[in-house]
């Protein structure tokens, strides 16, 4: 009954818009900035950690996430919202598709599970839409599609219809980086950032990306990229790294499994990072 | 005699061979003792994975159509076929959805799985336990009989032409021994890029 | 008096079975303060006699006997057909395909079996009677007639049989009319198959044409004359 009297707070200006969707995206273009790299064999997620006062205990704080073992998310915008949006993805990762078919899901599928529930928000009554973008990454078993071209140049005289990786399908295996909105719309990228200095971070970004990328690469990239953003001091404590790179067996929590794989998401400790920030 | 898995009788099974696996039904479809049709195949195909259905004749025609319906949504969702494995795992999911009203069907998969390309075959209790197995899967009113055949006369790595003849024996000389099962029976046999798919005329009485 | 009485007289069934001598005999053999009962090497043995005894259609029928037949009779102006199948099932178990349903009681004189309360015929020639049916079953019933079919496939005999017959048949028509009758019983009738057992009752005794399996006939009717068109011999 409550329903009935809600209605939505999300309409249609005489122009067409949905102006409450575009208040959203100004959240969005107000939090800090985060930004997302694919490489060939992983992909890294990077964004600031702000903290509005000295006394913050910044371990305590994490804006970058596991939501799979083989797939993560950070976001720029509002924090609680986020954290909203990581349990709702955990839960439907599992109530709509490993508790179904014992697997997790693909890349995309998640993708667009977290996209419909960004996306109610902005139809749903007594509701307003996430004021947060996501960038998603994860690695998709399957067909990679460096070892698709290895098949194909190996088959030869045989007519026999290969799987390619290039079919869009998830016989595409391999890493995959996406964007979500307020809105619900999602877009792939090869690399990409999102928040206040969303603009010139691609900018920077167009001009240091390069295909057949490596991760090592890529997560130098990044760091080059968010120095370029960064406002404060850049250490292991204000820089939070995720990738998305060979099974981690160490996180595996034992061993002598056979087949058994770790998750290929994981944060990087601040030791790590401070490595990579010496080299820089 | 009025459990539902033996009111209409049915015979399947699966085996694995070298690089193809084959799956096997009996065509009865009976009252009792009264046979109704001698034109009722037990096996569905989904993509390149098949499944084969006996039991209840009512649930037989509900789980395959909700099976259908199920991988057809994933086909369009994923844009890829359903893998054998991924398919057994959403018949146990969807089974045990109905565990306190269960399906009266002893279902069996069989199937080449086109990432990995090896063989897999496995088979269900009526609430979705999954057995998988290495060599065969029996299920249907004669899969006592089908235990005997087959433990008699499957071997490792039989070529499509051998494993042809081993389930055809298997299921033909298994159903003469049922009273609701037999009346022919269809044969796939899966490999990599070819199915063949056969009618076996078997004993009609 | 009572005392007298009572070192007189014995209890009504004291010698039935076994003696007491006998029983303690059984007793003092058995391991003293043994628990152990023998029990039938099955899991459950309440549920293998509730599937194997027939106490509920008869109480006195200690083991369930298998009900699966077709048999029948009929006279004609040759004397009597008598056909049956031959399958034994018990449950939904093919125990046997090669029953000898019909009993040759003497060179003119044919018996066939049903299992179970269903009925038994008897054919043959007297000379009071000339060619003679009787129609028998486990309640008393005794009728004489001119066609019977018996057993869990007679109705499907029956379809055959009284679409075709007459009394006026010729002697090779009336072994295939009861043939085919037989072969749509077991085509039909799951609980009934395996080979035709065929027999024609004459005067000077009878004569017995074949226990031949019903597949090469069934597949021979069905190219040969077309019946049987429900059954697929091809794929679609």
């Amino acid at each position: 009954m409550a329903d009935r009297y809600s209605f939505s707070l999300t309409t249609f200006s005489p122009s067409g818009k949905l102006v409450q969707i575009e208040y959203a995206l100004n959240a969005v273009n107000q939090g800090v900035t985060s930004l997302g790299i694919k490489a060939t064999n992983g992909i890294v997620l990077a964004t600031e950690k702000k903290s509005s006062s000295p006394l913050i205990d910044p371990p305590s704080l994490s804006k970058v996430s596991l939501v799979t073992p083989n797939i993560g998310m950070v976001y720029s915008g509002m924090g609680p919202d986020y954290r909203v949006l990581v349990d709702k993805a955990r839960k439907i990762s599992h109530t709509g598709y490993k508790r179904i078919y014992n697997e997790y899901p693909p890349t995309r599928i998640l993708v667009q599970d977290v996209a419909r529930v960004m996306q109610e928000a902005t139809q749903s009554g007594g509701v307003r839409p996430y004021g947060v973008s996501l960038l998603v990454a994860g690695w998709d078993d399957g067909i990679e599609p460096e070892s698709t071209e290895d098949a194909a140049t190996m088959s030869g005289d045989s007519e026999t219809k290969k799987p390619t990786g290039k079919t869009g399908g998830i016989l595409k295996g391999g890493p995959s980086l996406y964007q979500v909105d307020p809105s619900g719309s999602y877009f792939p990228w090869k690399a990409t950032a999102i928040g206040k200095s969303a603009t010139s971070a691609k900018t920077f970004l167009e001009k240091r990306y390069t295909e057949g990328l490596e991760l090592e690469d890529a997560v130098h990239i990044a760091l080059l990229t968010l120095k370029e953003t960064i406002e404060g001091e850049m250490n292991g404590e204000t820089v939070e790294i995720g990738i998305v790179g060979p099974p981690a067996n160490h996180l595996l929590g034992y061993e002598g499994v056979e087949g058994a794989q770790g998750p290929r998401f994981r944060k990087l400790s601040p030791q790590e990072i401070e490595d990579y920030l010496t080299n820089l | 005699m009025s459990s539902p898995f033996s009111i209409n009788g049915g015979a399947c099974v699966a085996m694995v061979g070298k690089d193809c696996v084959a799956i096997a039904c009996d065509l009865r479809l009976g009252l009792q003792s009264l046979t109704v049709s001698n034109n009722f195949p037990k096996i569905f195909p989904y993509g390149d994975v098949y499944l084969g259905l006996t039991g209840l004749a009512t649930d037989v025609a509900t789980v395959s159509d909700l099976l259908r319906y199920k991988v057809n949504l994933y086909r369009l969702r994923e844009e890829r076929a359903i893998s054998p494995q991924t398919l057994a795992n959403l018949v146990s999911s969807s089974l045990y959805e109905r565990r306190f009203g269960p399906f009266f069907v002893s279902p069996v998969i069989a199937g080449i799985n086109h990432t990995t390309g090896k063989p897999f075959i496995c088979g269900f209790d009526s609430i979705g336990c999954i057995d998988f197995a290495k060599d065969f899967i029996v299920s249907g009113t004669a899969s006592d009989q089908l235990f005997g055949t087959c433990e008699g006369l499957w071997e490792p790595d039989l070529a499509p032409e051998d494993l042809f003849e081993t389930i055809s024996q298997a299921l033909l000389n298994a159903v003469d021994r049922d009273a609701l099962s037999g009346w022919g029976a269809h044969v796939y046999i899966i490999e990599k890029d070819k199915v063949t798919k056969r009618l076996l005329k078997g004993r009609q009485d | 008096m009572d005392t007298l009485v009572a070192q007189y007289s014995r209890p009504l069934f004291e010698n039935e079975g076994s003696s007491q001598e006998e029983q303690l005999e059984l007793i003092q053999t058995l391991p003293p303060l043994s628990l152990k009962f023998a029990l039938p090497p099955i899991a459950q043995p309440s549920a293998f006699l509730r599937a194997t005894t027939d106490d509920h259609s008869n109480p006195d029928c200690p083991i369930k006997i298998a009900h699966g037949t077709t048999t029948l009779a009929f006279r004609f102006k040759g004397g009597i057909i008598v056909a049956t199948d031959s399958r034994a099932t018990a449950g939904n178990w093919i125990a046997s395909q090669t029953v000898k349903k019909v009993i040759e009681i003497n060179n003119c004189l044919l018996g066939t079996m049903a299992g179970g309360a269903a009925g038994t015929m008897c054919a043959g020639v007297t000379p009071q009677e000339g060619p003679a049916l009787y129609y028998i079953d486990s309640d008393g019933t005794r009728l004489a007639g001119n066609l019977f079919c018996v057993g869990s496939g007679q109705t499907f005999a029956y379809g055959v049989l009284d679409a075709e017959y007459s009394y006026d048949l010729e002697d090779e028509a009336a072994l295939e009319l009861g043939r085919r009758s037989i072969l749509a019983a077991t085509h039909r009738d799951a609980y009934s198959g395996g080979f035709i057992n065929l027999y024609h009752v004459k005067e000077d005794g009878w004569v017995k044409h074949g226990f031949s399996d019903t597949n090469p006939i069934f597949w021979k009717t069905k190219l040969d004359k077309g019946e049987f068109s429900n059954v697929t011999s091809e794929l679609d």
